[in-house]
């Protein structure tokens, strides 16, 4: 039985593929400006070299900031319940998961079956996370994979007022003007992160075992730091990195044991920038293929064809969903201009857009 | 919830600084003996909550703007929570731990500094646990709020003094059988009783107080002026811990004195004096230093703060104690146009203080965390801008330095003073 | 990226199918608001219109008045307030910025008054400001205790006799004790076919969502309360003929401060989570309790007492009142998790959060706070913590 996981971070995009209890392969790509074309990348690189193809593959679990845009998995879960899912296959034991990653901060408390018990994630700023950690490296003029090193080799680490991104970078310019050592300037906001990520974990609960994931646990210096702070030894797998997408396999993996089940009926198809959310959700629950949208469509983006069950349900053209912001107007604006649009002829209001 | 701490250790880290300062004051003949008096009442106040537990004394968590004069009458000692706070931050600089564990307690980052930070120092068991807490409406959300918490964190009772927001003579009523409510839940839970000669005695020394906040507002009208920026938070930390007392009554005198003596002889705070100041709001706590430093450089003195220092008109009775301790609450500078509707006789005291003190430009502190003052700003600005009074306004926050860098306030200060220059 | 502080773009509610008309009449009063064609005709008939801006404003005076109210909301959703900023400041809650900007750009600008109350800082600063830069022909603030004691009561009576007495010299009437039975009758009427609307919401699967819900109560304080009663009536006929049924992952509960963007709502609808009941000024806070009018009690005192004893807002002290509630609502709708949603700055609720959380843990019932902006529909950040916590709460339920 071949499933894959597949996590559509914010700067990283990570897949797992796997053979029943078995890792077959793993990787790790840059998120591209198009979370779509990043997923089918990420997805046959993993698959390089297994000798299998995507059709071989039975199910598909995504995760990540990305997780709605993959358009070849089958369900979609939270990267909040994949971490928690990924780090028992290496650690059963542990309670408490401090993730890093791109832009965003969770502390979770899982018990050792994995299931979330509480969790939270930062909020409002990029203080303190991969991005943040980068622009600093950048700024520094040190490759980000040494970063974590340069830490270490602090003397006398700078107190660094604040971890505003904004703020802390022109700190951290001033200092280099004033000719403090990189080392010192690392370790400081090192020490700074760590007390904001010791924060964030006493509002859910320290309990052993501890463990850090995400890409900012490959840095040493970083997680020399959390270990001072938190005052535990934390446990770490061999690539924290890829643990949301081990999730994500793991819980595919369930599901073709049918464990759990797939109570999200609802299909995205769109994607989100900064402007906000562009979707189309066909509730496949509620759709029962009639095809009134087919004919409607102005840009006649929609098809009927045979769902997961073998029952006919109306789905967004493969060759739409790359472009659907081209191709849609958006339903309020559809709606001024046309009598009759996808949303209003559904008999079974399985038709939504966010815009 | 950590409670490894020594209750009381902050404490008595505050008395020390307290005394050390006033002795350190009293040895250098060039500090005004204000100054050591005003060190030397710190340190009492905090001796007295240090030493509470010991003697058997009942103690009194309470929010600003609280009737303290109740509790001292009926001798309670009383902690006002949030200038402990501050003088946690200001002497020990130990905002960072008491704000993240406010934090910690899942207080909202949009929650005024001070009281998250309250509740961080109760949770860390920095200050004595009360044996009740009392807090009230007057001045914002966030006095109303911070009670509960603090209640179930010490496992204390408590009591909600509700102010009301107009004048009329029902409000006047309710606030009276408010006060009257309260001293009855102190009697009953303190088993002490309320010594009405007393409260007569300290509602003398408050009316007293007043007439000496008014008259030292009238000697900063001088050219030069010759009060220094650091004197306003002093002025402040007086009425708040010791409304009544004899030992505020002398350090005001004291100050009043050598404040008179400065305008007779036409000496000023800075010198020479180039710019004449209205503060508004409260500049942080832990850049009091800086801004006398640079007040100096740039002869800036603050001579008018309308929104903190500027009492109203009107006396207290002793021979009505409990009707007193109500009107002053209507009397205190923050009453004017921090609480109740912003009425047209508090904007026009801004114009009128513009005025009347000579005032070059206003400085406005947009402290975030102060919801219901920064929605003046713009009103403030535009009455101001009127009579040709520019303002500049400086986001900060007052206990924690990490939100605006210092180098940033000074940027935006220099550049004000250089557009005042230029008039 | 999703940014979080990304503008969301115009999302409009769904037209629904001809099985609710009468929703579809709702969703054009919120969509046309504030100058919906019930206020312009009542004010072409040439009837007064008064703006009311928190829940402790007794309504049924100024309907008494002859008057129609309409309760201040801002921008239905999320939206650059630099008016709302540069007047209120970045700290005051974004309702109240919200509110203000679409007052400073003239949509409030056939109102002939604005009453408030000193209910939180943000709603009375909002009434300051709208006093000196909107300059609507009358304004009343009311003092509204905190306390519930019999002294508070009396007092926040004493504020509702004179609001009457100023209503009528401004409007030079005089309003009877008949005219105030009558127009509690309304509005108990409305109460009680709201509370009908809820009970069907306690079904294993509800008839209607979470996020319609909040359709018909945005309309609620939109429009004249008679045409209202009668629309939601045929609604509640609408759904009893239908055979709708929301099936849920989980049964959910929204706390908070106000919210009138129904989108939010169905932002965690589309995540499948149904939203059973709510604790928001805008909706089971604003309508739950009758005005009980008993023996000797007279009309305006039967009115006094209900506004101050409603459904608490988080300002009463003490909480416990609030939080009792919103244990009662949480059993009665057998909810499975409860969702926080405080606008940012709006600190009463933040300062109530941890305690909430304490007694909602305390039976069995995990929390999800989100901060939010007025208006908003949902961001990704926001979706994805959604999404977890209901992978959360069907974990727990299979044990």
């Amino acid at each position: 039985m071949i499933v894959a996981g597949i996590d559509i971070g914010s700067r990283a995009s990570k897949a797992v593929v796997m053979d029943d209890g078995t890792i077959i392969s793993s990787v790790i790509c840059d998120t591209g400006p198009e979370s779509v074309k990043t997923s089918q990348m990420t997805m046959a690189k993993a698959l390089e070299g297994t000798g299998l193809s995507l059709d071989d593959v039975q199910y598909v679990v995504a995760t990540g900031y990305g997780r709605v845009l993959v358009p070849f998995a089958s369900e979609n879960i939270s990267e909040i319940s994949c971490h928690a899912r990924g780090i028992t296959w290496y650690f059963p034991s542990v309670r408490t998961i401090l993730d890093m990653g791109g832009q965003d901060c969770k502390a979770i408390n899982c018990d050792g079956d994995g299931r979330v018990i509480n969790f939270i994630m930062n909020d409002k700023c990029a203080g303190g996370t991969g991005r943040f950690l980068e622009m600093i490296a950048e700024v520094l003029n040190i490759p980000l994979a040494e970063i974590g090193d340069a830490a270490l080799n602090s003397s006398q680490p700078i107190p660094f007022n604040t971890i505003c991104a904004v703020f802390a970078k022109s700190e951290a310019i001033g200092y280099l003007r004033r000719g403090v050592s990189k080392n010192d300037i690392l370790a400081g906001l090192n020490e700074a992160i760590a007390t904001r990520c010791l924060n964030l974990l006493k509002r859910v609960s320290i309990e052993k075992d501890f463990t850090i994931t995400g890409g900012i646990a490959k840095n040493k210096g970083m997680v020399a730091k959390l270990r001072e702070k938190v005052g535990l030894e934390p446990l770490l797998c061999e690539d924290p990195q890829i643990v949301g997408a081990l999730g994500a396999a793991l819980f595919a993996r369930d599901r073709c044991r049918g464990i759990g089940t797939k109570d999200e009926s609802r299909i995205h198809y769109g994607y989100s920038d900064g402007t906000g959310n562009y979707f189309i959700t066909i509730d496949t629950g509620q759709c029962d293929g009639c095809g009134r949208c087919v004919p409607v469509c102005p840009s006649g983006i929609f098809e009927v064809a045979a769902g997961g069950d073998g029952q006919p349900k109306a789905r967004v053209k493969d060759e739409a969903r790359k472009k659907l912001a081209l191709l849609c107007p958006g339903f309020y604006a559809c709606n001024r201009c046309l009598e009759a649009n996808c949303q209003r002829v559904c008999p079974k209001d399985a038709i939504s857009h966010t815009w | 919830m950590t409670t490894s701490e020594k209750p009381g250790g902050k404490i008595s880290a505050i008395v020390r600084a307290c005394r050390l300062i006033s002795r350190m004051n009293q040895a250098n003949p060039e500090v005004p003996k204000s100054d050591a008096l005003y060190y030397q009442m710190l340190a009492n106040y905090y001796t007295r909550l240090l030493n509470a537990r010991e003697e058997g004394k009942f103690i009194a968590a309470h929010t600003v703007f609280f009737p303290s004069e109740i509790l001292y009458a009926m001798d309670i000692v009383p902690m006002h929570t949030e200038t402990t706070t501050w003088m946690m931050a200001l002497f020990l600089g130990e905002q960072a731990e008491i704000l993240a564990a406010g934090a910690e307690l899942g207080l909202a980052p949009e929650i005024c500094s001070p009281h998250r930070g309250l509740a961080g120092a109760f949770a860390l068991g920095a200050l004595p646990r009360p044996d009740v807490m009392l807090w009230s409406n007057l001045i914002c959300d966030n006095t109303a709020k911070s009670g509960e918490l603090i209640m179930e964190l010490n496992d204390c009772p408590g009591f909600f003094l509700d102010h009301p927001f107009q004048r009329s003579e029902a409000e006047e009523k309710y606030l009276i059988s408010e006060l009257e409510d309260m001293i009855s839940f102190l009697e009953e839970k303190s088993g002490q009783k309320m010594d009405w000669d007393k409260l007569s005695e300290i509602v003398a020394g408050m009316d007293r107080q007043m007439e000496l906040f008014r008259e030292i507002g009238e000697l900063r009208k001088a050219v030069p002026s010759p009060f220094h920026i650091r004197g306003f938070l002093q002025l402040l930390t007086t009425d708040y811990l010791c409304p009544g007392q004899p030992e505020a009554t002398e350090y005001l005198q004291a100050l009043r004195d050598e404040l008179a003596e400065m305008v007779r002889q036409g000496k000023g705070a800075v010198s020479p004096e180039r710019f004449r100041l209205m503060t508004l709001f409260v500049p942080p706590m832990y850049l009091m230093g800086f801004l006398e430093k640079m007040s100096q450089e740039y002869g800036a003195v603050s001579v008018v703060e309308p929104l903190f220092t500027r009492w109203a008109e009107g006396r207290l009775d002793p021979s009505k104690p409990l009707a007193s301790v109500a009107k002053k609450a209507s009397l205190i500078p923050e009453r004017r146009s921090m609480y109740g509707p912003l009425g047209e006789e508090a904007l026009k005291d801004i114009t009128t203080c513009a005025e009347q003190y000579r005032v070059d430009g206003a400085v406005y502190w947009a402290f975030m965390g102060c919801r219901h003052t920064c929605a003046t700003i713009r009103l403030f600005k535009d009455i101001l801008n009127e009579i040709d009074v520019p303002m500049l306004v400086i986001d900060c926050d007052i206990v924690d330095p990490t939100i605006n860098p210092q180098e940033e306030i000074r940027e935006k200060l220099e550049q004000f003073f250089e557009l005042l220059e230029d008039r | 990226m999703v940014g979080e502080h990304s503008v969301m773009p115009v999302t409009v509610p769904r037209l629904d199918k001809a099985e609710l008309p009468t929703l579809e009449r709702f969703r054009e009063v919120n969509a046309t608001f504030p100058k919906t064609a019930e206020v312009l005709a009542h004010k072409r008939q040439g009837g007064k219109v008064f703006g009311w801006l928190c829940t402790y404003v007794p309504e049924e005076i100024i309907h008494a008045a002859g008057a129609l109210p309409v309760r201040i909301t801002g921008y239905s959703q999320e939206t650059e307030l630099e008016d709302g900023n540069a007047y209120l400041y970045i700290n005051n809650c974004s309702f109240s910025r919200s509110c203000l900007q679409m007052g400073l750009r003239g949509e409030y600008d056939f109102l002939d008054g604005v009453v408030a109350g000193s209910t939180c800082d943000g709603a009375r600063r909002l009434f300051d400001l709208w006093h000196y830069y909107i300059k609507t022909p009358f304004h009343h603030v009311l003092t509204v205790p905190r306390k519930y004691t019999e002294k508070a009561h009396a007092l926040y009576y004493q504020q509702v006799v004179q609001f009457k007495q100023h209503l009528e010299e401004f409007l030079g009437i005089q309003i009877t004790d008949d005219e105030l039975r009558h127009s509690i009758e309304v509005y108990n009427e409305s109460r009680a076919l709201l509370r009908s609307l809820y009970e069907l919401r306690k079904q294993d699967t509800p008839p209607i969502t979470g996020a319609e819900t909040m359709e018909v109560l945005d309309a609620s304080f939109r429009m004249p309360k008679e045409l209202f009663n009668q629309w939601l009536n045929d609604l509640l006929d609408e759904l009893e003929a239908q055979d709708r049924a929301h099936k849920a992952r989980a049964r959910l509960m929204v706390v908070g401060s106000v919210m009138n963007n129904p989108e939010f709502i169905r932002s965690i609808e589309a995540q499948g989570g149904l939203v059973v009941t709510d604790e928001l000024c805008t909706s089971t806070r604003y309508w739950s309790d009758p005005v009980v009018l008993d023996g000797d009690k007279s009309p305006l005192e039967a009115i006094s007492r209900r506004y101050l004893n409603n459904f608490p807002c988080a300002r009463m002290v003490p909480s416990d009142g609030r939080f009792g509630r919103i244990l009662e609502l949480a059993r009665d709708y057998r909810v499975d998790g409860v969702v926080s949603q405080i606008i940012r700055y709006c600190v009463t609720y933040a300062h109530d959060l941890p305690l909430l959380r304490d007694k909602l843990k305390a039976q069995g019932i995990p929390m999800l706070a989100l901060d939010v902006e007025y208006g908003t529909s949902g961001s990704g950040q926001i979706q994805t913590r959604v999404q977890a916590f209901l992978e959360m709460l069907e974990a727990r339920k299979k044990g």
